[in-house]
Protein backbone atom coordinates (compact mmCIF):
# COMPACT_ATOMS: atom_id res chain seq x y z
CA UNK A 1 0.00 0.00 0.00
CA UNK A 2 1.88 3.53 -0.90
CA UNK A 3 2.23 5.91 2.10
CA UNK A 4 0.00 9.77 1.64
CA UNK A 5 3.01 11.75 0.64
CA UNK A 6 3.82 13.84 3.17
CA UNK A 7 4.12 17.81 2.32
CA UNK A 8 8.09 18.03 2.15
CA UNK A 9 7.79 14.90 -0.07
CA UNK A 10 5.33 16.88 -2.45
CA UNK A 11 7.81 19.80 -1.99
CA UNK A 12 10.68 17.01 -3.03
CA UNK A 13 8.35 15.83 -6.19
CA UNK A 14 7.75 19.79 -7.57
CA UNK A 15 11.73 20.83 -7.35
CA UNK A 16 13.08 17.61 -8.94
CA UNK A 17 10.60 17.74 -11.60
CA UNK A 18 11.96 20.89 -12.55
CA UNK A 19 15.06 19.58 -12.47
CA UNK A 20 14.45 16.13 -14.44
CA UNK A 21 13.21 18.63 -17.16
CA UNK A 22 16.66 20.52 -17.08
CA UNK A 23 15.49 23.54 -14.42
CA UNK A 24 12.69 24.67 -16.40
CA UNK A 25 9.20 23.29 -16.95
CA UNK A 26 5.97 23.98 -18.04
CA UNK A 27 2.55 24.44 -15.30
CA UNK A 28 1.04 21.26 -17.75
CA UNK A 29 4.20 19.15 -17.83
CA UNK A 30 4.51 19.86 -13.72
CA UNK A 31 0.61 19.47 -13.34
CA UNK A 32 1.22 15.55 -14.83
CA UNK A 33 4.76 15.52 -12.75
CA UNK A 34 3.74 16.39 -9.40
CA UNK A 35 0.34 14.28 -9.49
CA UNK A 36 -1.38 17.18 -8.14
CA UNK A 37 -4.46 19.08 -8.25
CA UNK A 38 -4.58 21.84 -10.18
CA UNK A 39 -5.54 24.09 -6.57
CA UNK A 40 -2.96 21.70 -4.78
CA UNK A 41 -0.23 22.50 -7.44
CA UNK A 42 -0.99 26.78 -7.53
CA UNK A 43 -0.78 26.31 -3.68
CA UNK A 44 2.29 24.98 -3.39
CA UNK A 45 4.12 26.94 -6.40
CA UNK A 46 3.15 29.95 -4.22
CA UNK A 47 5.14 28.32 -1.41
CA UNK A 48 7.44 27.67 -3.36
CA UNK A 49 8.46 31.19 -5.18
CA UNK A 50 7.81 32.58 -2.11
CA UNK A 51 10.94 30.74 -0.77
CA UNK A 52 12.33 31.62 -3.45
CA UNK A 53 13.16 27.99 -4.96
CA UNK A 54 11.29 28.25 -8.18
CA UNK A 55 10.70 31.23 -9.91
CA UNK A 56 7.93 32.11 -12.39
CA UNK A 57 8.34 33.97 -15.96
CA UNK A 58 6.78 34.50 -19.20
CA UNK A 59 8.55 32.25 -22.97
CA UNK A 60 7.60 32.50 -26.03
CA UNK A 61 5.60 29.15 -25.42
CA UNK A 62 3.74 30.52 -22.01
CA UNK A 63 4.31 30.39 -18.72
CA UNK A 64 7.32 28.41 -17.35
CA UNK A 65 8.64 28.04 -13.75
CA UNK A 66 12.63 27.60 -13.44
CA UNK A 67 14.51 26.15 -10.48
CA UNK A 68 16.61 28.92 -8.50
CA UNK A 69 20.13 28.21 -6.76
CA UNK A 70 18.61 27.80 -3.92
CA UNK A 71 15.77 25.57 -4.87
CA UNK A 72 18.90 23.09 -6.44
CA UNK A 73 20.38 23.52 -3.19
CA UNK A 74 17.43 22.46 -1.38
CA UNK A 75 17.21 19.17 -3.74
CA UNK A 76 20.74 18.75 -2.32
CA UNK A 77 20.28 18.91 1.20
CA UNK A 78 17.12 16.61 0.58
CA UNK A 79 18.59 13.64 -1.01
CA UNK A 80 21.41 14.07 1.54
CA UNK A 81 18.76 13.35 4.07
CA UNK A 82 16.90 10.98 2.20
CA UNK A 83 20.69 8.68 2.00
CA UNK A 84 21.04 9.42 5.76
CA UNK A 85 17.33 7.64 6.44
CA UNK A 86 18.23 5.20 4.10
CA UNK A 87 21.24 4.48 6.24
CA UNK A 88 19.62 4.38 9.40
CA UNK A 89 16.64 2.48 8.35
CA UNK A 90 14.53 5.63 8.83
CA UNK A 91 13.16 5.45 5.30
CA UNK A 92 11.21 2.27 6.14
CA UNK A 93 9.55 3.57 9.46
CA UNK B 1 26.06 3.10 48.12
CA UNK B 2 27.92 2.42 44.80
CA UNK B 3 26.02 1.83 41.76
CA UNK B 4 28.89 1.06 39.55
CA UNK B 5 30.79 -2.40 40.87
CA UNK B 6 32.25 -3.57 37.34
CA UNK B 7 35.48 -5.51 37.68
CA UNK B 8 37.61 -3.22 35.57
CA UNK B 9 41.51 -4.62 35.45
CA UNK B 10 44.27 -2.44 36.35
CA UNK B 11 45.33 -1.87 33.00
CA UNK B 12 42.39 -1.16 31.03
CA UNK B 13 42.32 2.29 33.29
CA UNK B 14 42.12 5.11 30.85
CA UNK B 15 41.67 2.81 27.98
CA UNK B 16 37.86 2.36 28.43
CA UNK B 17 37.37 6.04 29.24
CA UNK B 18 39.12 7.02 25.99
CA UNK B 19 36.45 4.52 24.19
CA UNK B 20 33.55 5.86 25.86
CA UNK B 21 34.91 9.23 24.56
CA UNK B 22 34.68 7.38 21.38
CA UNK B 23 31.51 6.58 21.96
CA UNK B 24 30.14 10.10 23.40
CA UNK B 25 31.52 11.12 19.84
CA UNK B 26 29.80 8.69 17.34
CA UNK B 27 26.70 9.15 18.96
CA UNK B 28 26.68 12.84 19.06
CA UNK B 29 27.47 12.88 15.33
CA UNK B 30 24.65 10.90 14.28
CA UNK B 31 22.44 12.51 16.95
CA UNK B 32 23.64 15.89 15.48
CA UNK B 33 23.23 15.05 11.44
CA UNK B 34 19.62 13.33 12.69
CA UNK B 35 18.38 17.22 13.78
CA UNK B 36 19.92 18.44 10.50
CA UNK B 37 17.81 16.29 8.83
CA UNK B 38 15.11 16.75 10.38
CA UNK B 39 15.49 20.83 9.89
CA UNK B 40 15.05 19.90 6.33
CA UNK B 41 12.11 17.40 6.37
CA UNK B 42 10.33 18.11 9.60
CA UNK B 43 9.93 14.62 10.02
CA UNK B 44 8.89 13.47 14.27
CA UNK B 45 10.59 10.10 13.59
CA UNK B 46 13.68 11.78 12.59
CA UNK B 47 13.69 14.30 15.71
CA UNK B 48 12.90 10.91 18.10
CA UNK B 49 15.89 9.40 16.16
CA UNK B 50 18.30 12.43 16.99
CA UNK B 51 16.80 12.87 20.54
CA UNK B 52 17.69 8.85 20.82
CA UNK B 53 21.24 9.27 20.41
CA UNK B 54 21.68 12.85 22.17
CA UNK B 55 20.71 10.96 25.80
CA UNK B 56 22.91 8.19 24.94
CA UNK B 57 25.43 10.26 24.61
CA UNK B 58 24.97 12.25 27.50
CA UNK B 59 24.48 8.92 29.37
CA UNK B 60 28.27 7.70 27.96
CA UNK B 61 29.43 11.25 28.57
CA UNK B 62 28.73 10.39 32.76
CA UNK B 63 30.17 7.38 31.82
CA UNK B 64 33.35 9.45 31.33
CA UNK B 65 33.27 11.62 34.09
CA UNK B 66 32.09 8.99 36.64
CA UNK B 67 35.35 6.44 35.41
CA UNK B 68 37.54 9.90 35.19
CA UNK B 69 37.34 10.19 38.68
CA UNK B 70 37.84 6.74 39.94
CA UNK B 71 41.05 6.89 38.03
CA UNK B 72 42.51 10.09 39.07
CA UNK B 73 41.11 9.40 42.83
CA UNK B 74 38.83 12.93 42.50
CA UNK B 75 36.30 13.11 45.53
CA UNK B 76 33.60 15.00 45.74
CA UNK B 77 34.76 17.01 48.37
CA UNK B 78 37.75 18.54 46.42
CA UNK B 79 35.04 19.87 44.66
CA UNK B 80 34.63 23.13 46.91
CA UNK B 81 34.80 23.75 50.92
CA UNK B 82 31.26 24.88 49.79
CA UNK B 83 29.34 22.14 47.89
CA UNK B 84 32.08 19.66 48.94
CA UNK B 85 29.78 18.49 51.38
CA UNK B 86 26.61 19.15 49.81
CA UNK B 87 28.23 16.64 47.34
CA UNK B 88 29.56 14.04 49.68
CA UNK B 89 26.11 13.88 50.91
CA UNK B 90 24.15 13.37 48.04
CA UNK B 91 27.09 10.99 46.79
CA UNK B 92 27.88 12.50 43.96
CA UNK B 93 29.17 9.16 42.50
CA UNK B 94 25.80 7.31 42.84
CA UNK B 95 23.81 10.25 40.93
CA UNK B 96 26.47 10.50 38.29
CA UNK B 97 25.74 6.82 37.69
CA UNK B 98 22.12 7.11 37.86
CA UNK B 99 22.27 9.88 35.25
CA UNK B 100 24.32 7.40 32.77
CA UNK B 101 22.36 4.57 33.57
CA UNK B 102 18.76 7.13 33.07
CA UNK B 103 19.97 8.42 29.96
CA UNK B 104 20.69 5.06 28.47
CA UNK B 105 17.98 3.81 29.35
CA UNK B 106 15.91 7.00 27.80
CA UNK B 107 17.93 6.65 24.28
CA UNK B 108 17.08 3.61 24.14
CA UNK B 109 13.50 3.17 24.87
CA UNK B 110 12.79 5.85 22.59
CA UNK B 111 14.67 4.02 19.50
CA UNK B 112 12.43 0.89 20.60
CA UNK B 113 9.31 3.05 20.34
CA UNK B 114 10.22 4.48 17.06
CA UNK B 115 10.40 0.93 15.35
CA UNK B 116 7.26 -0.02 16.69
CA UNK B 117 4.44 0.04 14.06
CA UNK B 118 1.73 1.98 15.40
CA UNK B 119 3.17 4.78 17.64
CA UNK B 120 1.26 6.70 20.55
CA UNK B 121 2.35 8.69 23.51
CA UNK B 122 0.51 5.90 25.57
CA UNK B 123 2.74 3.49 23.72
CA UNK B 124 6.15 5.26 24.42
CA UNK B 125 5.16 6.02 28.42
CA UNK B 126 4.54 1.97 28.82
CA UNK B 127 7.88 1.18 27.45
CA UNK B 128 9.83 4.09 29.17
CA UNK B 129 7.83 3.36 32.51
CA UNK B 130 8.44 -0.29 32.76
CA UNK B 131 12.26 0.17 31.73
CA UNK B 132 12.26 2.63 34.88
CA UNK B 133 9.97 0.99 37.25
CA UNK B 134 12.01 -1.91 36.58
CA UNK B 135 15.50 0.00 37.20
CA UNK B 136 14.45 2.11 40.17
CA UNK B 137 12.88 -1.08 41.91
CA UNK B 138 15.73 -3.54 41.76
CA UNK B 139 18.07 -4.33 44.07
CA UNK B 140 20.91 -4.50 41.57
CA UNK B 141 20.32 -1.40 39.75
CA UNK B 142 23.67 -1.99 37.95
CA UNK B 143 22.91 -5.06 36.47
CA UNK B 144 19.50 -4.34 35.86
CA UNK B 145 20.34 -1.36 34.08
CA UNK B 146 22.55 -3.51 31.88
CA UNK B 147 19.83 -6.09 31.45
CA UNK B 148 17.32 -3.20 30.37
CA UNK B 149 19.93 -2.24 28.17
CA UNK B 150 20.59 -5.36 26.62
CA UNK B 151 16.54 -6.56 26.08
CA UNK B 152 16.07 -3.24 24.55
CA UNK B 153 19.11 -3.90 22.22
CA UNK B 154 17.99 -7.01 21.12
CA UNK B 155 14.64 -5.85 19.61
CA UNK B 156 16.81 -2.92 17.57
CA UNK B 157 19.20 -5.50 16.78
CA UNK B 158 16.01 -7.90 15.92
CA UNK B 159 14.80 -5.06 13.85
CA UNK B 160 17.68 -4.28 11.83
CA UNK B 161 17.71 -7.78 10.79
CA UNK B 162 14.25 -7.90 9.45
CA UNK B 163 15.08 -4.50 7.62
CA UNK B 164 18.71 -6.14 6.54
CA UNK B 165 16.43 -9.01 4.59
CA UNK B 166 13.58 -7.30 3.23
CA UNK B 167 16.84 -4.38 2.07
CA UNK B 168 20.38 -6.32 1.57
CA UNK B 169 22.06 -2.89 1.40
CA UNK B 170 25.47 -2.93 2.88
CA UNK B 171 24.32 0.26 5.21
CA UNK B 172 21.63 -2.42 6.40
CA UNK B 173 24.25 -5.19 7.09
CA UNK B 174 26.20 -2.40 8.70
CA UNK B 175 23.06 -1.44 10.93
CA UNK B 176 22.18 -5.03 11.78
CA UNK B 177 25.74 -6.16 13.01
CA UNK B 178 26.08 -2.93 14.70
CA UNK B 179 23.50 -2.71 16.80
CA UNK B 180 23.93 -6.58 17.44
CA UNK B 181 27.35 -5.24 18.51
CA UNK B 182 26.33 -2.87 21.04
CA UNK B 183 23.52 -5.19 22.15
CA UNK B 184 26.60 -8.09 22.92
CA UNK B 185 28.93 -5.57 24.25
CA UNK B 186 25.76 -4.65 26.76
CA UNK B 187 25.34 -8.07 27.56
CA UNK B 188 29.15 -8.76 27.91
CA UNK B 189 29.10 -5.50 30.42
CA UNK B 190 26.31 -7.22 32.41
CA UNK B 191 28.41 -10.03 32.93
CA UNK B 192 31.69 -7.64 33.57
CA UNK B 193 30.41 -7.76 37.11
CA UNK B 194 31.98 -11.08 37.95
CA UNK B 195 34.79 -11.63 35.37
CA UNK B 196 36.95 -8.43 34.77
CA UNK B 197 38.23 -9.34 31.13
CA UNK B 198 34.52 -9.35 29.97
CA UNK B 199 34.60 -5.63 31.02
CA UNK B 200 37.26 -5.24 28.05
CA UNK B 201 35.38 -7.29 25.59
CA UNK B 202 32.32 -5.12 25.95
CA UNK B 203 34.49 -1.86 25.25
CA UNK B 204 35.65 -3.84 22.19
CA UNK B 205 32.57 -4.92 20.77
CA UNK B 206 30.78 -1.35 21.95
CA UNK B 207 33.38 -0.07 19.67
CA UNK B 208 32.92 -2.25 16.50
CA UNK B 209 28.98 -1.38 16.74
CA UNK B 210 29.86 2.14 16.48
CA UNK B 211 32.50 1.88 14.36
CA UNK B 212 29.84 0.10 11.32
CA UNK B 213 27.09 3.06 12.27
CA UNK B 214 29.72 5.91 12.22
CA UNK B 215 30.88 4.33 8.91
CA UNK B 216 27.22 4.29 7.76
CA UNK B 217 27.10 7.99 9.15
CA UNK B 218 30.42 8.84 7.03
CA UNK B 219 28.80 7.31 3.75
CA UNK B 220 25.85 9.53 3.75
CA UNK B 221 28.16 12.71 4.16
CA UNK B 222 30.49 11.47 1.09
CA UNK B 223 28.08 10.73 -1.41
Amino acid sequence: MNKRRSRVQIIFDILNSIKIKGGTIKPTHLLYKSNLSHNMMNEYLIELIGKEFVTEHLAKTGKMYSLTRKGYEYLSEYDKVQRFMDSFGLDEL
Amino acid sequence: MNVFNCNIPDWFMGIDITLELLFVFVTLAIAFSAYKAYKVIKQREVLLFGIAFFSMAIGYLQEVIFNSSQMFGFNSSDLSPLIGPVANSLNLGFFVGLIHMAMFILGLSILVYIILPKRNKKLFGIIAGLAFIGLFTSGNILLTSFLINSLMLFALTLHHYQLFLRKKTESSLFNFIGFGAIFLGQFQLAMSTTFSLLYVASHITTLFGFILLLLNLIRVQKK
